[in-house]
């Protein structure tokens, strides 16, 4: 029995890693001419510097925002906070599609958002901004989660202890929390840089597909599939699943001498 | 003076503690002493601030401090597991209390290497936690309490993870520590023999009540005369 399904086990895994080595065989066996060909054709840098720009910009939003509601989540006990989690978590669970549309609502000029946003002229349909205001929207609850839990796996008496040393809390989140949940922050950020670099379906209800200002990689590889250019799809399908697996290594590689250094 | 007025502590329908009343004299090492469950570390906690009692009276020099957060109480804790900062070095955990305060940086300096040369741990100053012993790790978390300043230090059964000559060692330590800086102490024990070593005054609990308060040498008359709670100080049988 325990032979058999040990057995199970590792027929299960071989047939998911197969499965996952064919799905990527296809986005990575590009040849370097067909690539480098896409890339002029097709204006790839641009649409790589948005990719890059926008999400880097929305992880580094997720981080300042997210980082005291991760705290406040961590540390504290209030009425509702069951609640108010689960609304904070509701970005993963809903479809991208359907958080574009509620953002496009949100900010369109016949609400009252919109209103107060052209009143302060700015802009956010079709245009940069609108780009990170949707990657951060689906994004940041892959971070507060991830730092949530790094800030609830510090021991209750650290913090105890800092206050029975006279620290205000900020002086303990700044000089100890932040410290301890450092490992949550990286791999928090990390997470909602990919997720926000791979976001297509909000992204492309608020900010559309203007060539060159709101093209990302997810929504060029959308556009040049439907148009028949697979070639270029190709290509910057090959840009994105590239550094995703780039930084999936470096994030191990990152974290492995820290966990061996915890062992220890 | 330290007085806790009828301190008790209800957890949904069952009552840890029921009506502790203690008084601590200005540097006086007391000792509370009594078995698992008695409910030693909560009266701790509520005396640090870190648990709000049910009902009763923290006053601290007369001023009634009761829903005072721990950080506003002149009172700091070494704990069980000495909670040292992973993150920093002994220098900066010792100093920590004294940066929060923003203190002088010579004044820092200055005071954490006194009490480094007090445990005995000179050349500790830039090793992380991680790399010191259980013991060296207690008397860092003793050194970082006496930087604090603090009117009252709580110890939380500080050694009793450790063997028992490093523990009668570290015993020693720490009452000559006292009688250095004399600073009003509370010292939370199950064992008998690190009451009689340390305690100016035992104070035995059990059951949730302070059952007697005396001088440590007649523990042994309290241990023939009190058999409830005392006959429950020895560790109980594995099997």
């Amino acid at each position: 029995m325990t032979k058999a399904f040990i057995r199970l086990c590792g027929v299960l895994t071989a047939l998911l890693a197969l499965l996952v080595s064919m799905a990527l065989y296809n986005v990575f066996a590009v040849s370097p001419a067909a690539l480098k060909g896409a890339w002029e054709a097709c204006a790839l840098a641009s649409v790589l510097a948005v990719s890059m720009q926008t999400s880097f910009c929305a992880a580094l939003l997720s981080m300042i925002v997210g980082t005291p509601v991760a705290y406040v989540l961590a540390r504290r006990g209030f009425p509702g906070k069951t609640a108010l989690e689960t609304l904070l978590d509701l970005p993963v669970a809903l479809p991208p599609m359907v958080a574009g549309l509620a953002l496009l609502l949100l900010v369109s000029p016949n609400s009252p958002v919109g209103c107060l946003l052209a009143k302060a002229d700015i802009s956010l349909i079709f245009t940069k901004s609108g780009i990170i205001l949707a990657q951060f929207f689906v994004a940041v609850p892959f971070y507060i989660r991830a730092v949530r839990s790094a800030i609830t796996a510090i021991p209750p008496s650290i913090p105890a202890a800092a206050a029975l040393l006279r620290a205000n809390e900020a002086y303990t989140f700044f000089h100890v929390i932040l410290p301890l949940s450092r490992e949550g922050v990286i791999s928090g950020f990390v997470m909602c840089w990919t997720r926000a670099l791979g976001e297509f379906g909000a992204t492309a209800m608020v900010a559309g597909c203007v060539p060159g200002v709101t093209e990302t990689l997810p929504v060029a590889i959308y556009t040049r599939a439907t148009a028949g250019d697979l070639a270029s799809a190709g290509a910057a399908a090959f840009c994105l699943a590239l550094i995703s697996f780039l930084t999936l290594i470096a994030l191990r590689v990152a974290f492995k001498g820290e966990s061996q250094r915890r062992n220890a | 003076m330290i007085s806790l007025e009828n301190i008790c502590k209800r957890f949904d329908d069952r009552m840890v503690l029921k009506g502790v009343s203690l008084s601590l004299a200005r540097g006086e090492f007391s000792i509370l002493l009594g078995p698992s469950g008695a409910g030693k570390t909560l009266l701790l906690a509520i005396l640090a601030g870190l648990e709000k009692p049910s009902s009763g009276r923290v006053l601290i020099g007369g001023c009634d401090m009761t829903s005072a957060p721990p950080e506003n109480r002149p009172v700091t804790m070494v704990f069980q597991r000495h909670a040292l900062f992973p993150n920093l070095t002994v220098f900066e955990n010792i100093a920590f209390s004294m940066r929060a305060r923003r203190l002088p940086h010579r004044v820092v300096r200055s005071r954490v290497n006194e009490l480094l040369a007090l445990i005995n741990l000179p050349d500790y100053a830039h090793a992380k936690p991680d790399v010191l012993s259980g013991g060296q790790c207690q008397r860092v978390a003793v050194a970082r309490a006496l930087a604090a300043d603090a009117e009252i230090i709580l110890f939380d059964e500080p050694f009793s993870s450790l063997d028992r000559p490093l523990k009668a060692g570290l015993l020693s330590e720490l009452k000559n520590i006292h009688r250095a800086a004399p600073f009003t102490a509370l010292y939370v024990t199950h064992d008998m023999d690190e009451a009689r070593a340390l305690g100016d005054r035992v104070h035995m609990i059990g059951n949730g009540r302070i059952t007697r308060s005396s001088a440590p040498h007649s523990l042994h008359d309290a241990a023939a005369s009190v058999s409830g709670p005392l006959s429950a100080l020895s560790p109980p049988p594995l099997f």
